[in-house]
Protein backbone atom coordinates (compact mmCIF):
# COMPACT_ATOMS: atom_id res chain seq x y z
CA UNK A 1 0.00 0.00 0.00
CA UNK A 2 1.49 3.67 -0.97
CA UNK A 3 1.36 6.22 1.64
CA UNK A 4 -1.58 8.13 -0.61
CA UNK A 5 -3.64 5.18 -0.24
CA UNK A 6 -2.99 5.00 3.90
CA UNK A 7 -4.19 8.34 4.15
CA UNK A 8 -7.47 8.04 2.22
CA UNK A 9 -7.71 5.13 4.38
CA UNK A 10 -6.99 7.01 7.89
CA UNK A 11 -10.34 7.60 9.07
CA UNK A 12 -11.41 3.92 8.38
CA UNK A 13 -8.49 2.36 10.31
CA UNK A 14 -9.09 4.31 13.19
CA UNK A 15 -12.78 3.47 13.22
CA UNK A 16 -11.79 0.30 12.81
CA UNK A 17 -13.77 -0.40 10.07
CA UNK A 18 -11.07 -1.66 7.55
CA UNK A 19 -11.49 -5.36 6.04
CA UNK A 20 -8.92 -7.42 7.12
CA UNK A 21 -6.64 -7.48 4.04
CA UNK A 22 -6.49 -3.78 3.71
CA UNK A 23 -5.77 -2.98 7.38
CA UNK A 24 -2.41 -5.44 7.40
CA UNK A 25 -1.46 -3.85 4.16
CA UNK A 26 -1.92 -0.58 5.48
CA UNK A 27 -0.49 -1.66 9.36
CA UNK A 28 2.88 -3.26 7.15
CA UNK A 29 3.18 0.48 5.64
CA UNK A 30 2.96 2.31 8.59
CA UNK A 31 5.34 0.54 10.23
CA UNK A 32 7.87 1.19 7.41
CA UNK A 33 7.08 4.48 6.88
CA UNK A 34 7.45 7.43 9.26
CA UNK A 35 6.21 10.25 7.62
CA UNK A 36 2.32 8.20 7.96
CA UNK A 37 3.41 7.17 10.95
CA UNK A 38 3.42 10.49 12.29
CA UNK A 39 0.34 11.83 10.39
CA UNK A 40 -1.42 8.92 12.24
CA UNK A 41 -0.37 10.19 15.66
CA UNK A 42 -1.06 13.57 14.50
CA UNK A 43 -4.67 13.19 13.74
CA UNK A 44 -4.78 10.83 16.74
CA UNK A 45 -3.48 13.96 19.02
CA UNK A 46 -5.94 15.97 17.17
CA UNK A 47 -9.17 14.08 17.90
CA UNK A 48 -8.42 13.76 21.82
CA UNK A 49 -7.56 17.96 21.45
CA UNK A 50 -11.24 18.24 19.84
CA UNK A 51 -12.56 16.04 22.45
CA UNK A 52 -10.74 17.63 25.66
CA UNK A 53 -11.00 21.11 24.46
CA UNK A 54 -13.61 21.31 21.61
CA UNK A 55 -16.96 22.14 24.08
CA UNK A 56 -18.20 25.72 24.07
CA UNK A 57 -18.26 26.32 28.02
CA UNK A 58 -20.76 26.76 30.07
CA UNK A 59 -21.42 28.04 33.53
CA UNK A 60 -23.44 26.64 36.37
CA UNK A 61 -25.67 29.84 36.32
CA UNK A 62 -25.72 29.45 32.27
CA UNK A 63 -27.24 25.98 32.60
CA UNK A 64 -29.53 27.68 35.68
CA UNK A 65 -30.75 30.12 33.64
CA UNK A 66 -31.46 28.09 30.53
CA UNK A 67 -33.26 25.31 32.25
CA UNK A 68 -35.73 28.11 34.06
CA UNK A 69 -36.53 29.48 31.33
CA UNK A 70 -37.07 25.90 29.64
CA UNK A 71 -39.42 24.76 33.02
CA UNK A 72 -41.48 28.17 32.49
CA UNK A 73 -41.82 27.52 29.04
CA UNK A 74 -42.98 23.64 29.67
CA UNK A 75 -45.23 25.43 32.19
CA UNK A 76 -46.34 27.17 29.43
CA UNK A 77 -46.85 24.37 27.19
CA UNK A 78 -48.95 22.22 29.50
CA UNK A 79 -51.48 25.07 30.61
CA UNK A 80 -52.57 25.57 26.98
CA UNK B 1 -28.65 24.42 39.50
CA UNK B 2 -32.26 25.71 40.05
CA UNK B 3 -34.63 24.30 42.07
CA UNK B 4 -36.98 22.84 39.28
CA UNK B 5 -39.24 21.91 41.67
CA UNK B 6 -41.98 24.58 42.34
CA UNK B 7 -45.04 22.77 42.58
CA UNK B 8 -46.73 24.49 39.49
CA UNK B 9 -47.06 21.43 37.96
CA UNK B 10 -46.52 17.73 39.16
CA UNK B 11 -42.97 17.98 40.27
CA UNK B 12 -42.58 14.72 37.98
CA UNK B 13 -42.91 16.42 34.76
CA UNK B 14 -40.27 18.95 35.78
CA UNK B 15 -38.15 16.47 37.39
CA UNK B 16 -38.09 14.74 33.89
CA UNK B 17 -37.48 17.31 32.44
CA UNK B 18 -35.08 18.38 34.43
CA UNK B 19 -32.72 14.99 34.15
CA UNK B 20 -33.02 15.28 30.67
CA UNK B 21 -31.44 18.87 30.23
CA UNK B 22 -29.07 17.77 33.20
CA UNK B 23 -27.61 15.19 30.74
CA UNK B 24 -27.42 16.76 27.37
CA UNK B 25 -27.46 20.87 27.77
CA UNK B 26 -24.18 21.37 27.26
CA UNK B 27 -23.88 18.67 23.99
CA UNK B 28 -27.17 20.49 22.63
CA UNK B 29 -25.12 24.32 23.27
CA UNK B 30 -22.39 23.16 21.75
CA UNK B 31 -23.97 21.98 18.61
CA UNK B 32 -26.38 25.20 18.29
CA UNK B 33 -23.06 27.02 18.96
CA UNK B 34 -21.30 25.65 16.63
CA UNK B 35 -23.90 26.84 13.98
CA UNK B 36 -24.79 29.79 15.17
CA UNK B 37 -21.99 31.60 16.28
CA UNK B 38 -24.00 33.49 18.86
CA UNK B 39 -25.11 32.17 22.47
CA UNK B 40 -28.52 34.15 22.73
CA UNK B 41 -29.66 31.99 19.40
CA UNK B 42 -27.57 28.56 20.81
CA UNK B 43 -29.94 29.55 23.87
CA UNK B 44 -32.91 29.46 22.09
CA UNK B 45 -32.09 26.36 20.00
CA UNK B 46 -31.88 24.59 23.71
CA UNK B 47 -34.96 25.47 24.67
CA UNK B 48 -36.85 24.73 20.93
CA UNK B 49 -34.76 21.43 21.62
CA UNK B 50 -36.03 20.40 25.17
CA UNK B 51 -39.72 21.23 24.34
CA UNK B 52 -39.72 19.13 21.34
CA UNK B 53 -37.97 16.48 23.38
CA UNK B 54 -40.41 17.11 26.34
CA UNK B 55 -43.21 15.95 23.58
CA UNK B 56 -41.94 13.23 23.29
CA UNK B 57 -40.34 11.83 26.78
CA UNK B 58 -42.26 8.64 26.95
CA UNK B 59 -41.05 7.91 22.99
CA UNK B 60 -37.54 8.31 24.36
CA UNK B 61 -37.17 5.44 26.83
CA UNK B 62 -34.11 3.90 24.86
CA UNK B 63 -31.73 6.32 26.74
CA UNK B 64 -29.19 5.31 23.93
CA UNK B 65 -31.27 6.67 21.16
CA UNK B 66 -31.82 10.10 23.35
CA UNK B 67 -28.31 11.48 22.01
CA UNK B 68 -28.31 11.27 18.47
CA UNK B 69 -32.01 12.19 18.51
CA UNK B 70 -31.84 15.47 20.99
CA UNK B 71 -28.95 16.91 18.73
CA UNK B 72 -30.22 16.01 15.58
CA UNK B 73 -33.09 18.45 16.75
CA UNK B 74 -30.72 20.86 17.54
CA UNK B 75 -28.65 20.69 14.63
CA UNK B 76 -32.07 20.84 12.75
CA UNK B 77 -33.30 24.21 14.57
CA UNK B 78 -30.05 25.50 14.64
CA UNK B 79 -29.43 25.43 10.29
CA UNK B 80 -33.14 26.62 10.06
CA UNK B 81 -32.23 29.42 11.75
CA UNK B 82 -29.43 29.80 10.01
CA UNK B 83 -31.64 29.92 6.66
CA UNK B 84 -34.13 32.16 8.31
CA UNK B 85 -31.35 34.87 8.82
CA UNK B 86 -28.37 35.54 6.58
CA UNK B 87 -27.14 37.52 9.20
CA UNK B 88 -25.28 34.78 11.21
CA UNK B 89 -22.07 36.11 12.16
CA UNK B 90 -19.45 33.57 10.63
CA UNK B 91 -16.03 35.20 10.96
CA UNK B 92 -14.27 33.13 13.27
CA UNK B 93 -11.90 36.48 13.98
CA UNK B 94 -14.96 37.83 15.79
CA UNK B 95 -16.00 34.55 17.42
CA UNK B 96 -16.21 35.60 21.67
CA UNK B 97 -13.68 33.43 24.02
CA UNK B 98 -15.77 30.12 24.04
CA UNK B 99 -12.78 28.53 26.57
CA UNK B 100 -13.07 31.07 29.57
CA UNK B 101 -11.99 28.85 32.46
CA UNK B 102 -11.75 29.65 36.23
CA UNK B 103 -8.59 31.14 36.54
CA UNK B 104 -5.85 28.97 38.00
CA UNK B 105 -2.53 27.71 38.44
CA UNK B 106 -0.11 28.23 35.17
CA UNK B 107 -1.08 24.86 34.04
CA UNK B 108 -4.68 25.82 33.54
CA UNK B 109 -3.65 28.99 31.87
CA UNK B 110 -1.94 26.85 29.13
CA UNK B 111 -4.62 24.53 28.97
CA UNK B 112 -7.04 27.46 28.24
CA UNK B 113 -4.70 28.67 25.44
CA UNK B 114 -5.01 25.21 24.17
CA UNK B 115 -8.24 25.38 24.35
CA UNK B 116 -8.89 28.54 22.75
CA UNK B 117 -6.81 27.64 19.92
CA UNK B 118 -8.68 24.24 19.62
CA UNK B 119 -12.02 25.92 19.55
CA UNK B 120 -10.99 28.41 17.15
CA UNK B 121 -9.62 26.19 14.75
CA UNK B 122 -12.55 24.06 14.57
CA UNK B 123 -14.14 27.54 14.30
CA UNK B 124 -12.48 27.86 10.96
CA UNK B 125 -13.57 24.24 9.46
CA UNK B 126 -15.97 24.29 6.54
CA UNK B 127 -19.62 23.86 7.69
CA UNK B 128 -20.12 20.57 6.94
CA UNK B 129 -17.09 19.14 8.39
CA UNK B 130 -16.90 21.23 11.14
CA UNK B 131 -20.32 19.99 12.30
CA UNK B 132 -19.61 16.13 11.74
CA UNK B 133 -15.89 17.11 14.41
CA UNK B 134 -17.55 18.15 16.31
CA UNK B 135 -20.31 15.42 16.62
CA UNK B 136 -17.62 12.46 16.04
CA UNK B 137 -15.01 14.09 18.23
CA UNK B 138 -16.22 16.39 20.59
CA UNK B 139 -19.63 14.42 21.59
CA UNK B 140 -18.58 11.33 20.95
CA UNK B 141 -21.10 9.58 18.91
CA UNK B 142 -20.61 6.62 16.79
CA UNK B 143 -20.20 7.34 12.91
CA UNK B 144 -23.25 5.89 12.37
CA UNK B 145 -25.05 8.31 14.89
CA UNK B 146 -23.03 11.17 12.95
CA UNK B 147 -23.82 9.91 9.91
CA UNK B 148 -28.32 10.09 11.18
CA UNK B 149 -27.85 13.72 13.01
CA UNK B 150 -26.65 14.86 9.75
CA UNK B 151 -28.93 13.15 7.44
CA UNK B 152 -26.40 11.72 5.36
CA UNK B 153 -24.98 8.53 4.79
CA UNK B 154 -22.07 6.56 6.58
CA UNK B 155 -19.48 6.97 3.80
CA UNK B 156 -20.03 11.09 3.41
CA UNK B 157 -20.11 11.26 7.47
CA UNK B 158 -16.87 9.46 7.47
CA UNK B 159 -15.33 11.71 4.30
CA UNK B 160 -16.44 14.96 6.46
CA UNK B 161 -14.71 13.41 9.83
CA UNK B 162 -11.67 12.82 7.82
CA UNK B 163 -11.42 16.38 6.01
CA UNK B 164 -11.98 18.32 9.14
CA UNK B 165 -9.55 16.30 11.53
CA UNK B 166 -7.14 16.94 8.47
CA UNK B 167 -7.80 20.17 8.30
CA UNK B 168 -7.48 20.88 12.24
CA UNK B 169 -4.09 18.71 11.95
CA UNK B 170 -3.09 21.59 9.70
CA UNK B 171 -4.58 24.44 11.58
CA UNK B 172 -3.14 23.03 14.92
CA UNK B 173 -0.04 22.31 13.54
CA UNK B 174 0.97 25.39 12.11
CA UNK B 175 -0.35 26.69 15.57
CA UNK B 176 1.98 24.41 17.45
CA UNK B 177 -1.00 23.75 19.69
CA UNK B 178 0.00 19.80 19.25
CA UNK B 179 2.81 18.04 21.11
Amino acid sequence: MRCTEVAERLTDLMEGDLPEPEEAEALEHLASCPSCEAVLADTREVVELARDHGRVSLTDADRSAMLSSLLGAVDESEAR
Amino acid sequence: MANAVDGRFAPSIHLRVESLFVVHVDAVFNVAYRVLWNRSDAEDVVQATFLKAFTRLDQLADVSRVRPWILQVAYRESISIVRQRRDVPIDPATFPDTAALEPGPVDLLVAADIAKEVSHAIGRLDPNERMAVVLRDVEQLSMREVATVLGVGLSAAKMRVHRGRQSLRHMLEALEVRG
